[in-house]
């Protein structure tokens, strides 16, 4: 009962935001000099044509209806239409956007197998070799910049190595670098919030207690302590998550990884309001979704959020 | 009767970066199979450490320099991680200081009391819920509750369930460390009824570790009183309560308001008690005490038997002197 | 009653991320089912490498539409060009050659021009090809007032005749003098396709055209893929060895450098070139992969707001400005020995109105003389403000060492950086002192520049010389090139006096070409075209 009130709450919370997202957006990409009319034409196009092209795209109207025919078309399910692809925003945005989430499940699934595992024995065994060798893990993936490692990855594995294919968009082999790119840095905080969180878990009375029943070192730690020090991790990944669902402009444009990041890039670079607003707001949207499903993770692990 | 538990000469420290605390200094106490001993002594006298010691569950900090701890005859300390496991929750079971903090915030109240049935009484879960079921009951908690979060209850319904996990095994020996101590008078009084009737239902021995001294008088058949790691007074309860021979524990149950005497200040010890990090010579209560004399101040004083049913570590009784 | 739930969730959990877990497998696409198909392909092609019939090229840019009218980058336009043909083609120095139009006939008046086509022209579908289609393509042209073709192109041709079969009739409003550049740049569908698929024929990529190529698919962002046309009209004149085409769009360059020294691509053909320091990543292959250093007519110039008021209306500042600095030196350093000085004016050794004799004694290098005309001029210290786009290659490091030159000689030069959007909306606004960008000079022909930037004045300048204006007019209506050289070298006298615009140099543009790959071809005005790729065993070290 608590939980579906909870999760109702959330969802009401979540439309909310998005309305003003969806202003926000449109008046950013807006207030940017620069006008996408002439952005369109070649360089040296005349003042008619640029006045022209602008008719044409509905930017001579004034900014209040342009917003309101905007969410209008918005609430019938038209995001618009991308100024430069001349396609329906929603054709240009999916096909791309399959792209852009089997990367960050990648990168999510790397994190997980690596980085939780590696931080929880650094937590349970401190100060021993292993947790040394995890805190250098984590101290290397936090440091390296990611276009460095990006770089770096497709001169060791696809130029010298010749294990993988360099650039480009396919299956699992293409999947790997960029994944590995991304999966690294994320790995390396997952392994020190899971380190931290253990070792806090493990310092507290109800592990001691939980001991003291004679429960053995394996459950303590795997099911008993686990669950508790997963609740930073939860809320840390799965927004980190939200936050690669944007895309990764930089990994997607090194790899040529076509993603919504470069596209909502280019996007902003070329003044094409149409599709970067709708971008935005179905980012936010998926990213509330994922926000939404975290914090229904967080309440199944820790009751007391629920409760409380 | 052979004894249930023997504590030989304990010393354990505490070891930090900064400094290293003496937390017991050779910390001697039996037990026999269905006694209750109280502990007494002030905070940092070592009472919880030496029930994580009879369980071989000191913290990381924590080191054991020498003495053994003996449970039917077998040291404890030297006891494989299996052995251990078998023992803790079954053989012997401890009931913990703080409700608030000894429950695990993330699993059912059920969980906890059925990890041990299902661990060490090798139940199957359907049975393990009914027997917490039941377990519930006993110490006054509908047993609906069993699926409900330690959040959802007060510290002192939390405590019961701690007390419902200890007993579930039906343990030899239980050690309740200051179960009251968090909790509100009228609570304790009714969590102290309930440890009274389990005593007495299933004949367990409890060693119950407290600084209030009521409790030790409705409870215990005989207490021990520690200062500075160390037992510096033994008897049995009317013994030790009628007589209290240590300046220790004379200032302890002077320092009990008495409801027929009119007071204007209650007695109290003077100085600080002892740190840990920085005892002092001889005996360690000698910079307090109003009886010091000059070998106080440089030997330990070792225990001296008052009569079968009391001793105490105390140069003043040397040569078999009274008063 | 809870638990259940809660386990009902996190199973229903567990299971979204096992089905997403299974979209690594695969490649899983929402909206569009072609994309699917691309993934799997994609895979067969970047194993198979020059091994295998297919051949992959890298270019910087990426296509956004298929629409053959409406392409404002090279890469689309060399895309298009492989699947549909234009009348005429040209080596971009101003020669014409037949593609689908055997000859041509251009009225004495420049008002008409007439194309008889080939006999036996049939498109991929089987289509016959004639001249009912190039008046389809044309009307569809003139009829789209919006389309980049027509608004660059054809702002001038009035209609398309079929005169018979094998013969188009087109006339003008007035000459064009860039009229046979500009057919072959526009590219003709087979009618009857479009009158069964009108504009779906590029919104659902279907392109049904005459090409040596058919196009499969093109994936937004990731490449473009044609396979050989086997039943090509002109077969017996090109049948490439390659059975698979993929242009790949990288537009990061050390990525794309990298993708080709791991053999996933065999030529990587940048709009912009490679830079110069990225060359010596190729360090090393020397027996594989070709280093082609082509001279291309793209020139950094700069532009002067020579309004009232502002420092730089003051013509001998702007004298003194385009003397401060070292034209050579500049270029030299930053780019190469292949550079190209101007010696005054818009005037290139491949453009037209070159005077090999030009040399305007502004355009040397000469702080003294510069500086002397700074201080009669009474400049007042006031910060110049320099705005350069940030896509003008080398534009910073140029910006930033012409500023140092002209501290030296006292102006107060500011350098601003600023994006593509924003340079474009300051300069529109003539909110500049002076900026610097860069421009291109396709098929030699600078009617486009010196009509558009100095006559009509787009970026609000003020600078007026009514002989100037006068000439280039003319020189708009003239078809007979001779004269039109002439009308140029004189504009060009014009400019290396008044300085309205000052030009720097023309760079040579970089390309990695594998050995054994042939037939692409590299304009000197920097265009390229794909449409006779071949592979030649021989040529392979």
């Amino acid at each position: 009962m608590y939980f579906l009130r909870f999760v109702g709450k959330r969802i009401l919370q979540t439309v909310i935001v998005l309305f003003f997202v969806s202003v926000i957006a449109f008046a950013l990409i807006r207030i940017a000099p620069g006008n996408p009319a002439t952005l369109l034409l070649p360089d040296n196009a005349t003042e008619e044509q640029i006045q022209e092209k602008e008719a044409e795209l509905g930017l001579d109207k004034p900014v209040v209806i342009q917003y309101l025919n905007y969410m209008g078309g918005v609430l019938r399910g038209d995001l618009g239409t991308s100024y430069n692809y001349q396609q329906p925003v929603t054709k240009v945005f999916f096909s791309r956007f399959p792209n852009t989430l089997r990367l960050t499940v990648a990168m999510m699934l790397i994190c997980l197998a690596c980085g939780i595992p590696l931080g929880i024995i650094a937590g349970i065994k401190q100060g021993t070799v292993i947790d040394f060798v995890a805190m250098i893990f984590a101290l290397l993936g936090q440091s390296m910049s990611n276009v460095w490692l990006a770089v770096l990855n497709i001169y060791i594995f696809a130029v010298w190595l010749g294990w993988l294919p360099s650039v480009g968009v396919g299956g699992m082999e293409y999947l790997i670098l960029p994944a590995l790119t991304l999966g690294y840095p994320l790995s390396a905080t997952t392994c020190r919030l899971g380190r931290s969180g253990m070792i806090d878990v493990l310092r507290e009375d109800y592990i001691t207690c939980t001991k003291a029943k004679g429960i053995p070192d394996y459950l303590v730690y795997c099911k008993y302590a686990f669950k508790n020090a997963l609740i930073p991790i939860v809320t840390v990944v799965g927004s980190q998550f939200g936050l690669f669902l944007g895309g990764s402009v930089v990994v997607e444009t090194i790899f040529s990884w076509s993603g919504i990041g470069q596209l909502l890039n280019q996007a902003i670079g070329n003044r094409d309001y149409e599709l970067v607003q709708s971008s935005l707001l179905l980012i936010a949207c998926m990213c509330a979704v994922v926000y939404l499903l975290i914090d229904i993770i967080n309440a199944l692990i820790d009751p007391r959020i629920t409760l409380d | 009767m052979e004894n249930l538990l023997e504590i030989k000469n304990l010393r354990v420290v505490y070891k930090t970066e900064r400094a290293t605390g003496q937390a017991l200094n050779g910390m001697s106490i039996t037990l026999k199979p269905g006694e209750s001993l109280g502990l007494v002594g002030e905070a940092g006298a070592g009472k919880t450490t030496t029930a994580l010691s009879i369980l071989n569950l000191l913290p990381r900090a924590g080191h054991i320099l020498e003495g053994e701890v003996l449970f039917h005859g077998k040291n404890v300390l030297k006891m494989s991680k299996k052995e251990l496991q078998n023992m803790r929750g079954h053989q012997i079971s401890m009931i913990f200081q703080n409700p608030l903090t000894s429950l695990n915030p993330v699993f059912t109240v059920g969980e906890q009391i059925e990890m041990v049935l299902r661990h060490h009484l090798h139940m199957k879960p359907k049975q393990a819920e009914e027997r917490a079921k039941e377990l519930l009951e006993s110490v006054g908690i509908p047993a609906y509750r069993l699926h409900e979060y330690p959040v959802q209850f007060s510290g002192g319904m939390r405590q019961r369930v701690g007390i419902a996990a200890g007993i579930a095994c039906n343990p030899e020996l239980l050690i309740a460390d200051e179960p009251t101590t968090a909790l509100d008078v009228t609570i304790q009084a009714q969590i102290l009824e309930l440890m009274k009737l389990l005593q007495e239902q299933h004949k367990t021995s409890l060693l119950m570790i407290t600084h209030n001294l009521g409790i030790i008088s409705e409870l215990c058949e005989n207490v021990a009183v520690m200062y500075a790691g160390r037992v510096i007074e033994y008897g049995s309860v009317e013994e030790v309560f009628a007589h209290p021979s240590h300046p220790y524990t004379r200032g302890l149950l002077g320092a009990l308001p008495d409801m027929e005497k009119n007071q204007e200040r209650l007695t109290s010890i003077p100085g600080t008690v002892a740190d840990a990090q920085n005892l002092p010579e001889g005996c360690r209560f000698h910079p307090r005490c109003e009886h010091c004399m000059e070998q106080c101040r440089s030997k330990q004083p070792y225990p001296i038997a008052l009569n079968h049913r009391h001793m105490v570590e105390c140069f003043m009784y040397e040569g078999g002197d009274g008063q | 009653m809870k638990k259940r739930i809660r386990q009902l969730i996190c199973s229903v959990l567990v299971l979204m991320l096992v089905l997403s877990c299974a979209g690594c497998g695969g490649n899983d696409s929402a909206a569009d089912t072609t994309a699917a198909a691309g993934g799997t392909q994609a895979e067969e092609a970047a194993q198979a490498g020059s091994d295998d019939k297919i051949i992959n090229v890298a270019t910087s840019e990426s296509i956004v539409k298929c629409d053959p009218h409406d392409q404002q980058g090279w890469p689309g336009r060399a895309g298009v060009a492989m699947v549909m043909e234009p009348l005429i083609t040209t080596d971009h120095e101003g020669n014409f050659f037949p593609l689908l139009a055997e000859s041509w006939d251009i009225a004495e008046d420049g008002l008409e021009i007439t194309f008889h086509l080939y006999d036996g022209i049939y498109a991929s579908n089987g289509e016959v090809f004639n001249a009912d289609d190039v008046v389809a393509t044309y009307n569809r042209i003139l009829s789209d007032n919006t389309l980049n073709t027509t608004v660059n192109y054809w702002s001038r041709l009035d209609t398309v005749e079929k005169v018979d079969d094998l013969t188009v009739a087109f006339h003008f409003t007035e000459p064009e003098a860039c009229a046979m550049d500009y057919f072959t740049a526009t590219f003709c569908f087979p009618d009857e396709a479009y009158a069964e698929y009108g504009d779906r024929l590029w919104l659902d990529q279907i392109m049904i055209g005459t090409g040596p190529w058919v196009w499969d698919e093109w994936v937004d962002g990731q490449y473009l893929h044609l396979t050989k046309n086997q039943d090509y009209w002109k077969k017996d004149e090109y049948d490439p060895y390659y059975e698979e085409f993929y242009m790949r769009f990288l537009t990061e360059e050390s990525s794309a450098i990298a993708a080709q020294l791991a053999g996933d691509i065999d030529a990587y053909i940048s709009v912009g070139g490679i830079s110069k320091d990225s060359v010596g990543l190729y360090e090393g292959t020397e027996d594989t992969t070709e280093i082609i250093e082509m001279k291309t007519s793209l020139f950094h110039f700069i532009g002067f707001q020579c309004e009232e008021g502002r420092v730089f209306h003051d013509m001998n500042l702007r004298r003194a400005f385009s003397m401060a600095f070292d034209r050579e030196a500049i270029g030299t350093s930053l780019i190469g020995d292949n550079i190209e000085v101007s010696k005054g004016g818009l005037s290139f050794s491949f453009t037209l109105g070159y005077d090999e004799n030009m040399d305007s004694p502004y355009y040397h290098y000469n702080p003294e003389e510069a500086a002397r005309l700074v201080e009669e001029s009474g400049y007042d210290g006031s910060e110049i403000n320099f705005l350069i786009g940030s896509n003008v290659p080398y534009g910073e490091n140029i910006g930033l060492l012409i500023a140092e030159y002209c501290q030296a000689i006292g102006l107060n030069v500011n350098t601003e950086i600023a994006e593509i959007a924003s340079f474009q909306d300051r300069r529109k606004a003539g909110d500049y002192d002076c900026y610097l960008t860069t421009d291109g000079v396709n098929y030699g022909e600078i009617y486009n520049y010196m009509k558009t930037r100095l006559v009509s004045d787009i970026h609000q300048s003020h600078y007026v010389n009514d002989t100037f204006t006068q000439l280039v007019e003319e020189s708009g209506h003239t078809l007979d090139i001779e004269m039109r050289d002439e009308l140029y070298r004189q504009c060009n006298e014009i400019l290396a006096e008044d300085v309205p615009h000052i030009n720097l140099f023309c760079s040579p543009k970089i390309y990695a070409i594998n050995y054994g790959v042939t037939g692409i071809q590299l304009f000197p005005d920097g265009d390229f075209n794909f449409s006779r790729i071949d592979y030649d065993a021989s040529a392979v070290k």
